[in-house]
């Protein structure tokens, strides 16, 4: 969502200043034409609010009124020539508009303001098949909460909406996303993602958001796991390692090596 | 691999391998690896562990790792696909060869045992029944 503000953000004031340029323009032109710099003026900012109709030579009438026939048909062309950019310029801003309220935007708008508005929520941090689980586990409760996702895979965040699982769009080891997602609020947050780094940093910061938090990671190696209980995790899983081990055991009491 | 007799394969020395390794080797079983990362074929070298620089979906590079002579093998890739492509390879080598696997995708865990796995252990299952657990004290 924030993203999606900066981009309109950046699409209205490209058009500010495209527009202000077509006004100096403007105004220089008709100045060195007219020498009457207040009616130039005028008539520029009133075409402005105006542009469909001027564009169209529609106020021809009120333009033969006002300057010499000679210079009329020069006078035309720049008043025809700068409405033009005027459009262009209004298509611009209505195109971002609907950009804004269209569809998949409209879900990340809804989606995000679900988890801005969650308390005492679970947040999951990364969207892979543990964390698939681990959601569906949770949804057989019979007392159900709620849960937030953060992910920054723009396929991951499409097939959640279709679900209509509420999920804040970014990286999880940057706070403002954290924040998106209510961890100040939240009373658990998961994070199962297969980098342990990303992890780390994710503990760290959520931990700083908010204190009574009961953090849950997933590490890929063991020595990383007391770095995780360092920086505030209270649990930590291994499900590469636990795996191994389950392997291992299996070989060594069907190999006979294990008694 | 000459001279080895109802070892044991290793496929793929990554997070899961590594620690079959070290517990097969702790009790004293003979191992042999499969890995397809020079690095860590090098690394394997140092340590003294028997290892055959290769693909282990293929039949040569499971032949070479003694397949027909192996009491077990355990296949400890990332990919699923590879898994079970393993499974079968091995299996139509060495019909009474012992297969663990592993398998991050529910979906793989019925077709690795329908390929021929006596066992197949999922890293997801586990750690989501115990982060689950501990949510449930949480809430």
């Amino acid at each position: 969502m924030a993203e999606l503000t900066e981009k309109s953000g950046n699409v209205i004031i490209s058009a500010t200043i495209i527009s202000l340029i077509i006004i100096i323009f403007s105004l220089i032109a008709l100045l060195y034409i007219t020498h009457n710099i207040y009616l130039d003026a005028y008539y520029i900012i009133d075409t402005f609010f105006d542009a469909p109709n001027s564009a169209a030579a529609g106020d021809l009438a009120q333009l033969s009124l006002l300057f010499p026939p000679q210079k009329l048909a020069i006078i035309l062309s720049i008043v025809i020539i700068d409405n033009i950019g005027k459009l262009l310029i209004i298509s611009f801003v209505i195109a971002a508009v609907i950009d804004i309220i269209s569809y998949a935007n409209l879900e990340k708008y809804i989606s995000a303001v679900h988890a801005r508005r969650m308390r005492d929520h679970i947040i999951i941090c990364g969207y892979n098949p543990l964390a698939e689980r681990l959601i569906r586990k949770l949804n057989t409760l019979k007392k159900k909460h709620e849960i937030a996702v953060i992910d920054n895979n723009e396929e991951i965040v499409v097939e959640l909406h279709r679900r209509r699982i509420p999920i804040v769009e970014g990286s999880f080891t940057n706070p403002k996303i954290l924040k998106l997602a209510s961890a100040d609020k939240a009373k658990i947050i998961v994070f199962v993602e297969q980098d342990d780094a990303k992890n780390l940093i994710g503990v760290v910061e959520a931990k700083r958001l908010n204190k009574e938090i009961k953090v849950l990671v997933r590490s890929t190696k063991e020595e990383n796991m007391t770095k995780m209980y360092r920086v505030g995790a209270d649990m930590c899983v291994l499900p590469e390692y636990i795996a191994g081990i389950s392997i291992g055991e299996f070989l060594l009491k069907h190999t006979g090596a294990h008694k | 691999m000459e001279g080895y007799k109802e070892h044991v394969i290793v496929c793929g020395y990554g997070i899961v391998g590594e620690r079959i390794v070290d517990i097969l080797l702790e009790h004293k079983v003979n191992v042999v690896v499969i890995e397809i990362d020079h690095k860590k074929v090098e690394l394997l070298r140092d340590r003294g562990i028997p290892v055959v620089e290769g693909d282990a979906t293929t039949s040569k590079a499971l032949k070479e790792a003694g397949i027909a002579d192996a009491k077990a093998i355990a296949i400890a890739m990332d990919d699923d696909a590879k898994n079970l492509f393993a499974t079968i390879t091995a299996k139509s080598l060495n019909e009474n060869i012992i297969i663990a696997t592993r398998a991050n995708d529910d979906l793989f865990e019925t077709k690795l045992t329908d390929a021929g796995a006596n066992f197949v252990a999922t890293p997801n299952k586990s750690a989501s029944d115990e982060l689950f657990n501990e949510i449930i004290k949480g809430l």
